[in-house]
């Protein structure tokens, strides 16, 4: 069977920034996008606890696959986009079945 | 002070705060007592409408201009309060501009649940409060924001974006608290009949769960207070205290009577710590979190509902009405 090649970018981010990351994601180039609520963990700014509250200690995991160039244009932004959120943004190899959906 | 004293020691054996105080120890042991989130949420969910239709109700009897006057002076209060709090912070801790002003706009706005828990220790000391108090506190969620955003940044340039301008207007507490205040003052005595074993009679066995899980989450919290800085601590009690200063003296001229101005006090003397951190989040992403959110939270919320409700009813109750 044949496949394609793309990139899944991966966004680990802090839920009160969902909204206007989604909205860079579709400016970059995404087609579309899968949203994993409710993540906690623990990192360089502390303990990430899901279900607080205040909400402002959430954070999601933001899943988009697009292609190559589109994905390193993400990550670059990237930096610029989320230098105060609190997160994290990687990359990794992925081949799917539909060119022409993503 | 001795009013003072009869009124804390009534406040500290209601079952709302020993409940609050169960889910301070459980936490403090480490158990794992948790309330489901949902179940939390829902809990707000009934919290909310159920004080914003009471407080329409009695708005219907109630209303009028010395109403109007005093949602004023309310949103004038929670514009001009996060100047204080900024003084103050700037004063006692150094805090840079960000963290300053994203903290001031929190003691500026206020904090539903303590509203809530006041509301029912005035109704069980026989302090009656005039409808409108639930219109008050609905107009000091937000203009407090914008001052925050004000002094934290010297500006409001981008800051007041679609994101932060739907969460802060559009934000589901805020539209259950207004909606139900309409539904009540549109429905009065009738619709109170029609719910009133729902808001009424349920209304402080829910309380109780709610201020259960209030007392898990700021007792949790609590644990970032290492972080802070003595001043900060110290801003954490003083600021409340100034606050129910500032509004009591306002309740004099606005004759809301002992249990309107100790409602109004505890209004001034609360802290945001649902609707402010989030809209900080976005408007003043800088400035962390950990502190504003441990301040209000973990420190000026346990205040206001073990020692602040009844000390603001008893200096209430000295006003010269």
């Amino acid at each position: 069977m044949q496949t394609h090649r793309r990139k899944k970018v991966e966004i680990v981010v802090e839920a009160a920034f969902v909204r206007p990351v989604l909205d860079w994601l579709k400016e970059m180039g995404a087609t579309g996008y899968t949203l994993v609520p409710k993540v906690s963990g623990d990192g360089h700014h502390g303990e990430r606890a899901a279900g607080d509250i205040s909400r402002v200690f959430d954070n999601v995991l933001i899943i988009a696959i697009v292609r190559e160039e589109v994905a390193y244009r993400i990550l670059e932004d990237s930096l610029r986009v989320l230098a105060n959120a609190t997160g994290i943004v990687y990359l990794s190899d992925v081949e799917v079945a539909r060119a022409g959906h993503f | 002070m001795a009013g003072f004293l009869d009124l804390a020691l009534a406040n500290l054996a209601t079952p709302m705060v020993l409940c609050f105080a169960l889910g301070a120890l459980a936490a403090a042991i480490r158990s794992d007592l948790e309330i489901p989130e949902a179940i939390a949420k829902g809990l707000a969910i009934y919290l909310m409408f159920a004080i914003g239709f009471k407080g329409g109700v009695a708005m219907r009897a109630d209303g009028g201009a010395a109403a109007l006057l005093a949602l004023l002076v309310a949103a004038l209060l929670s514009l001009l309060l996060p100047l204080l709090a900024f003084a103050l912070l700037r004063l006692l801790s150094g805090l840079d501009r960000a963290n300053a002003g994203a903290v001031a706009a929190h003691y500026g706005s206020v904090s539903v649940v303590t509203f809530v828990t006041a509301a029912e220790f005035m109704r069980l000391s026989d302090l009656p409060y005039p409808g409108y108090l639930v219109a008050m506190m609905a107009v000091m969620e937000t203009p407090a924001i914008v001052t925050g955003i004000l002094l934290a940044r010297g500006g409001l340039g981008r800051a007041l974006s679609g994101p932060l301008l739907r969460e802060v207007l559009a934000n589901g507490s805020v539209v259950l608290l207004v909606g139900g205040f309409l539904i009540g003052w549109a429905t009065g005595d009738e619709g109170m009949r029609r719910i009133g074993v729902f808001v009424g009679d349920l209304f402080n066995g829910a309380l109780c769960l709610f201020l259960l899980e209030m007392g898990l989450v700021a007792t949790r919290q609590l644990r970032s207070a290492r972080l802070l800085s003595p001043g900060l601590v110290v801003f954490a009690f003083l600021m409340p205290l100034a606050g129910a200063a500032i509004a009591l003296a306002l309740a004099l001229p606005l004759g809301l009577g002992p249990g309107g101005a100790a409602l109004f006090a505890t209004l001034a003397a609360s802290a945001s710590y649902i609707a402010v951190p989030a809209a900080m989040r976005l408007a003043v992403p800088e400035a962390r979190p950990g502190l504003y959110v441990t301040l209000s939270l973990g420190l000026t919320f346990p205040f206001n509902v073990a020692l602040g409700i009844p000390l603001y009813a008893a200096l209430a109750q000295r006003l010269p009405f």
